[in-house]
């Protein structure tokens, strides 16, 4: 029985909050969004990473993030999760070049009187973007370490193989919950809870889904990197037949449930290759988390008409199992308080102790 | 009207038409193919009307399962096999003179149907709704109990517009949308948004801007 490194302060304290933003997701390639959202000219969509608002917009085909705050008086330029438009401001009407620069202010010469030094300052403050096949990765430090020491090589070429099978279209929900995003993160690693908290919705879909396996795991090392925390599963999966299937390009040829953990805070599965969830813990506040839904199908091999209604359902399939976690995830939360008692953990959960060191030494700022 | 009715469909809506006969058509003679659910639709159903006089009217009764598309496949299937469709009003609703109503449309008990709107093929209207003057709902559509559509407002194909929900006068609803959160909508809604209960925030599909997509007549 090993007792957590974290404390309960970890899963509220307004302090180590900001230490995460600085240390993990100011510091880290964070998943942004999904490419094949943004084929379009102009197309963009906006997240907020590490307190910071992002912009990721299509610049003549190019993909570039921005900080998504106006060089005049700081307002968003872009405001919905995905769109299509000029990366130009609302409240005064400057507009933005490819590159970030302000290429044209109305009223320039009459209003504002920057002196040459001056108009050449005003930009966009740009950060690091990677893709990996159809994922976005943003990266806001000044300085990124390469994306290959943040997931190794074989788990990217599998992220890109699986991602090439995305569709077109995708469903995206955002969904307030309250609690510690880590709550989440520990609860997708802990396969043990799903014959509990899930035993009608998702168990019977799992048949080969065992916490005994992840008991087997300690012959694994202990995690001493944080490219040991991100690394993908899979395991059997009851498949539902349907109709459409047989219009897609699937991912695979073998009804597995596909399950990825990209640290800190992705938990993306498919179902059999047919259906993608990217499921992202977005951290709002110490005790508030949006849980971000980006839905798939597999590409269409020709036009399914009622996708959006396969889309949509699976939507609420997937929110329906989510609401069993975060029922007891919220509940988990409020009992929480100072009083320092841990939690223990057994051998099968060695992967949220892995977690719980590295995240520990990240916030201490000895990444 | 006069003749034999052949009503194909499952669930609450089916049984309440079923319910209402002859109440609908007194002289028309109901006959019912009740499927075991909107899946069974995948199985064939065609031979079930064999029976049927030549040229019957048919009738595709189907709630709003998968956007309306359960109902579609039924209603697509019969009319690739030529069969005639027809348009059942219920007789306590109030339907103007003036107003356009398509094939295989359900206008339910109470409902009011005001001058000049119009109403597309396969789109059903609940019982005691509203669709006022001018408004348009476009093919394959779902207005529950007690919503309402206002005055020139435009609904696109295959919306759901839960019970209780109040569309504004003049608003357009994108298609392929379902609103089934009970309230008042007064401003626009994109294409494939989704307001549930079970999602605090609207739900949006996005991606490649797709044309008509089925759409039948
Ligand atoms: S704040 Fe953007 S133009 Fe003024
Ligand atoms: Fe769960």
């Amino acid at each position: 029985m090993s007792e957590s490194i974290l404390s309960p302060e970890h899963y509220f304290d307004a302090g180590i909050f900001r230490a995460e933003q600085q240390h993990i997701y100011r510091k880290l390639w964070i998943f942004a969004g999904i490419k094949q959202l943004l084929a379009e000219p102009d197309a963009f969509l906006t997240r907020t990473i590490g307190g910071v608002p992002v912009v990721i917009q299509n610049c003549g085909g190019e993909l570039r993030a921005f900080e998504n705050r106006c060089a005049h008086r700081q307002m968003p330029l872009q405001f919905e999760d995905y769109g299509q438009r000029r990366l130009a401001c609302r409240y005064h009407g400057w507009v933005y070049g490819d590159d970030g620069t302000v290429r044209s202010i109305p009223q320039e010469d009459a209003l504002y009187r920057y002196s040459a030094a001056e108009r050449g300052q005003l930009c966009l403050q740009r950060f690091a973007l990677r893709t990996v096949g159809n994922f976005v990765f943003v990266n806001l430090a000044a300085s990124p370490a390469p994306l290959e020491t943040q997931f190794t090589p074989e788990l990217l070429a599998e992220l890109e193989a699986i991602s090439a099978h995305f569709s077109n279209d995708a469903a995206f929900a955002r969904i307030p919950a309250r609690y510690n995003w880590k709550l989440n993160w520990e609860n997708v690693l802990d396969t043990n809870h799903v014959p509990y908290v899930h035993p009608r919705s998702f168990l019977p879909l799992l048949p080969g889904m065992t916490a005994a396996a992840d008991a087997a795991v300690p012959a694994r090392p202990p995690a001493t990197d944080v490219s040991d925390l991100s690394f993908s599963t899979r395991s059997t999966y009851k498949l539902d037949a349907q109709a459409w299937h047989a219009m897609v390009e699937r991912f695979g040829d073998t009804d597995n449930y596909y399950n990825f953990y990209l640290y800190p805070n992705i938990n993306f599965i498919s179902l059999a290759g047919y259906v993608f969830l990217i499921q992202q813990f977005d951290p709002v506040a110490p005790e508030r988390t949006d849980v971000l839904f980006t839905l798939m199908v597999a590409r269409e091999r020709k036009r399914i008409p009622a996708l959006p209604a396969i889309l949509w359902g699976h939507m609420k399939g997937e929110k329906r199992v989510l609401d069993e976690d975060i029922i007891l995830l919220e509940r988990l939360q409020q009992s929480l308080h100072t009083q320092d008692t841990r939690a223990r953990h057994g051998v099968y959960e060695s992967r949220l102790v892995d977690s719980a060191r590295i995240y520990a030494r990240q916030i201490a700022g000895a990444a | 009207m006069s003749g034999e009715l052949w009503l194909i469909g499952c669930g609450d809506i089916f049984e309440t038409i079923a319910a209402a006969w002859p109440a609908i058509e007194p002289d028309t003679v109901l006959h019912v193919v009740r499927l075991e659910s909107p899946a069974a639709i995948a199985t064939p159903f065609e031979e079930r009307l064999a029976a049927a006089s030549p040229q019957p009217r048919v009738f595709a009764a189907l709630d709003q399962s998968a956007l309306n598309f359960a109902r579609f496949d039924v209603y697509a299937r019969l009319r690739l096999g030529g069969r005639r469709f027809c348009t059942l009003i219920h007789p306590s609703a109030i339907v103007d003179a003036t107003a356009k109503l398509g094939e295989n449309v359900w206008i339910g008990a109470g409902a009011v149907i005001e001058a000049r709107s119009s109403i597309g093929h396969n789109t059903f209207v609940g019982t005691r709704a509203l669709v006022l003057g001018a408004a348009e709902l476009a093919a394959h559509g779902w207005v529950g109990a007690a919503a309402s559509v206002g005055a020139r407002a435009k609904i696109g194909t295959h919306c759901v517009i839960g019970a209780d929900v109040r569309i504004g006068a003049g608003v357009e609803v994108g298609r392929f949308s379902s609103i089934e959160r009970p309230g008042h909508y007064a401003e626009p809604i994109a294409e494939r948004t989704y307001i549930d209960a079970l999602f605090e925030l609207p739900v949006r599909i996005y991606g490649s801007a797709r044309k008509q997509a089925g759409t039948a007549g």
